[in-house]
C-alpha cells in the first residue's frame, strides 16, 4: 500500500535542514509564541511575511505548503465570518439584527494573521528533518518520558494500523458491501472499527511482551545524536533574536501612537 | 547471580488460561548447551505459549522452570531475559521502535551498557544478519523477510546464550527463507524454534519436541520424529515431499542443501 510520506521534504538541502533539530525546534517555537502573543496588526502582517520568507528558505515546495493551508483556511474563515457580527463597536454596515464592526474585523484580521503565520514556520520547523530526528529531539530536550514513547509508538504503528484499515475495508468490499450509506453499510463499518479496535488491543499486549522481554523497565530511551556547532548557534539565536526584535518594534509603535 | 546449569529445564510445567482452557498440561524436557531444538505441533498446541513462559513473559502455574541454573522466578525474571533472547512471530510486533539502530539498540540500552558498547553491538548483530547499513531504515519500510532479520538482531544484540524463534520462516518467500535458514545455521546460541516447516527444521535442528493439546508427544533425534509420517499425521503435521519420497535418506538432501 502507498503511504502518506511524512518524511517527503526531510531530504532537501537549505539552511533549515542542516540546522540541528533541537535548536531548530526551541528556536522556531519562540518565533510562534512571540508572533502569537502580538496584537498590532502591522507588525503582524510583517510576522508573515518573515514566516513566508522562512517557508522560502527551508526550499519546501510552495505547492505542498499550499495543499496543506486550505485546511487552516477554512477554520479561519469560520472566525472572519464570524467576528465581525459578533464583536460590539463602531459598526460599519449593519444587515437587519446583525451589525458589522470594525473591531469585529480587525480582531478577525489579527488572528489569520496569526494563524496562518505559526502555521506557515510549522514548515521550515517539522518538514525540514525526518520525523524520527523530531522525536528524538524532544526526548534529548527532556520532554517526559512517557509523551516521548506516546509518540514514537503512534509514529511506528500509525502506518501499520492504516495497512489494517485498508484490508478490512477490502474485505469488506470484496465481499460486495461498498462504502455506500445504507443501515447494512454503516453496521458492517461498525463491525469492522470493533474489530479494528480488538485486533489493536491485542497487538498492543503483544508489543508489550515484546518490549518487557528486552528488558523494558519504563523507560524508552535512544543514544545521543545531535552535535550543535556554532552555525546552529548562529541561526538559533538570530531567530530568536527576531522574536524578540517583534516585540520591541511592537512596543515602540504603541508608544508612537499612545504619544501621538 | 549468575548460574551455570543446563541452559534449560522444565518440570511439570502447566498453564490455564483465565478462561479455563488448558494450554500446557505437564510438560517436561531439557535442553543441553548448544542444542537446536525444534520445537513442533499443529496450531493450538501451546508452542508459543511455552516460549512466553520460557522468557518469564507469562508466569508459571504449576511445575518448575530453571533457566541457566537459575530457578524462573520474579525476583531473577531480570537477568535471565538478558540470557534468553525470544524473537516474536510477527515482526511488527517485534520492531516497536522507530528505525532499526534505535530497535537494536533497545536492549542492550535497557541492560544499561554504555554508549559505545551498545554502538558496538548493534553494528555487530545487524552483520550476523547481514544487514549493514540498515540502521537509519524505518522498520515500516523493510519486506518481510529483513523484518524478520532485524527481529533476530534486535535479540542478538543482548547477546543472549537461549535464543527462542517463533515462526522464524512463516510466509518468508522462498529465498528469504533460504537467507533465513542459513542465518539461523550459523549462530552460535542454543536455539529453541517453533515451526511448522519442517524441512528447515530437519536441516538444521538435532533434537524435536512435538507438542499437542499442550502435552509433550514425542521428545527425541529430529530423524526420528520429524521422519515418522504416522506421527506427524496423527497431530496435525506433515513429513516433507523429499522424505516421503526417500525416507530417511532424504536427511542428508536436506541437510546439504541448507
Amino acid at each position: 500500500m502507498s503511504h502518506f510520506d511524512i518524511d517527503e521534504y526531510a531530504y532537501l538541502e537549505s539552511p533549515f535542514h542542516s540546522f540541528d533539530p533541537r535548536a531548530k525546534f526551541v528556536s522556531v517555537l519562540v518565533l510562534m509564541f512571540s508572533i502569537v502573543l502580538l496584537n498590532d496588526i502591522r507588525i503582524l502582517a510583517a510576522g508573515l511575511l518573515l514566516a513566508v520568507a522562512l517557508v522560502l528558505v527551508s526550499r519546501i515546495p510552495l505547492l505542498f505548503v499550499i495543499g496543506r493551508l486550505k485546511w487552516v483556511a477554512l477554520f479561519v474563515l469560520a472566525v472572519v465570518i464570524v467576528l465581525p457580527f459578533s464583536v460590539s463597536g463602531t459598526a460599519l454596515f449593519s444587515a437587519g439584527v446583525l451589525t458589522f464592526t470594525k473591531e469585529g474585523l480587525l480582531q478577525a484580521l489579527v488572528i489569520s494573521l496569526k494563524a496562518f503565520s505559526v502555521v506557515l514556520l510549522i514548515f521550515p520547523m517539522l518538514a525540514t528533518m525526518k520525523f524520527v530526528n523530531f522525536i528524538k529531539a524532544l526526548e534529548k530536550l527532556h520532554m517526559p518520558n512517557r509523551l516521548v514513547q506516546m509518540i514514537t509508538l503512534t509514529y511506528r504503528y500509525i502506518f501499520v494500523l492504516l495497512n489494517e484499515i485498508q484490508r478490512t475495508l477490502r474485505s469488506i468490499e470484496s465481499r460486495g458491501y461498498g462504502r455506500r450509506t445504507s443501515i447494512l453499510g454503516l453496521k458492517n463499518l461498525g463491525n469492522a472499527i470493533g474489530m479494528l479496535l480488538v485486533r489493536s488491543y491485542e497487538r498492543g499486549g503483544r508489543i508489550f511482551d515484546a518490549m518487557v522481554s528486552r528488558g523494558y523497565n519504563g523507560r524508552m530511551e535512544t543514544l545521543r545524536e545531535f552535535q550543535i556547532n556554532s552555525k546552529d548557534w548562529a541561526k538559533a539565536v538570530s531567530i530568536v533574536a527576531v522574536a524578540v526584535l517583534l516585540h520591541v518594534a511592537a512596543f515602540t509603535s504603541s508608544i508612537y501612537v499612545g504619544g501621538g | 547471580m549468575k548460574g551455570n546449569g543446563k541452559p534449560m529445564v522444565v518440570r511439570n510445567l502447566s498453564y490455564r488460561y483465565s478462561d479455563g482452557t488448558s494450554a500446557l498440561e505437564d510438560v517436561s524436557f531439557e535442553i543441553s548447551n548448544g542444542d537446536s531444538v525444534a520445537l513442533v505441533g499443529p496450531n493450538g498446541a501451546g508452542k508459543s505459549t511455552l516460549l512466553l513462559h520460557l522468557n518469564g513473559i507469562l508466569s508459571k502455574q504449576d511445575g518448575s522452570i530453571e533457566i541457566l541454573g537459575m530457578p524462573l522466578e520474579r525476583r531473577n525474571v531480570g537477568s535471565i531475559r538478558k540470557r534468553v533472547g525470544l524473537v516474536f512471530q510477527d515482526p511488527e510486533d517485534q520492531l516497536f521502535m522507530s528505525t532499526v539502530f534505535d530497535d537494536i539498540a533497545f536492549g542492550p540500552i535497557n541492560m544499561g551498557l554504555p554508549e559505545e558498547q551498545v554502538r558496538e553491538r548493534v553494528r555487530w548483530a545487524l552483520t550476523e544478519v547481514g544487514l549493514n547499513g540498515y540502521e537509519d531504515r524505518c522498520p515500516h519500510h523493510l519486506s518481510l523477510g529483513e523484518k524478520k532479520k532485524v527481529s533476530v538482531a534486535t535479540v542478538l544484540s543482548m547477546g543472549p546464550e537461549v535464543i527462542l524463534l517463533d515462526e522464524p520462516t512463516s510466509n518468508l518467500d522462498p529465498l528469504a527463507r533460504r537467507r533465513m535458514i542459513e542465518m539461523l545455521k550459523g549462530l552460535r546460541a542454543t536455539e529453541l524454534i517453533a515451526s511448522h516447516d519442517i524441512e528447515m527444521l530437519l536441516g538444521i535442528c538435532d533434537r524435536a519436541i512435538l507438542l499437542d493439546n499442550g502435552r509433550v508427544v514425542a521428545d527425541g533425534k529430529t530423524a526420528d520424529v520429524l521422519t515418522d509420517p504416522e506421527l506427524l499425521r496423527e497431530h496435525g503435521l506433515e513429513v516433507p515431499m523429499l522424505v516421503k519420497l526417500f525416507g530417511s535418506d532424504a536427511l542428508d538432501v536436506i541437510r546439504e542443501d541448507f
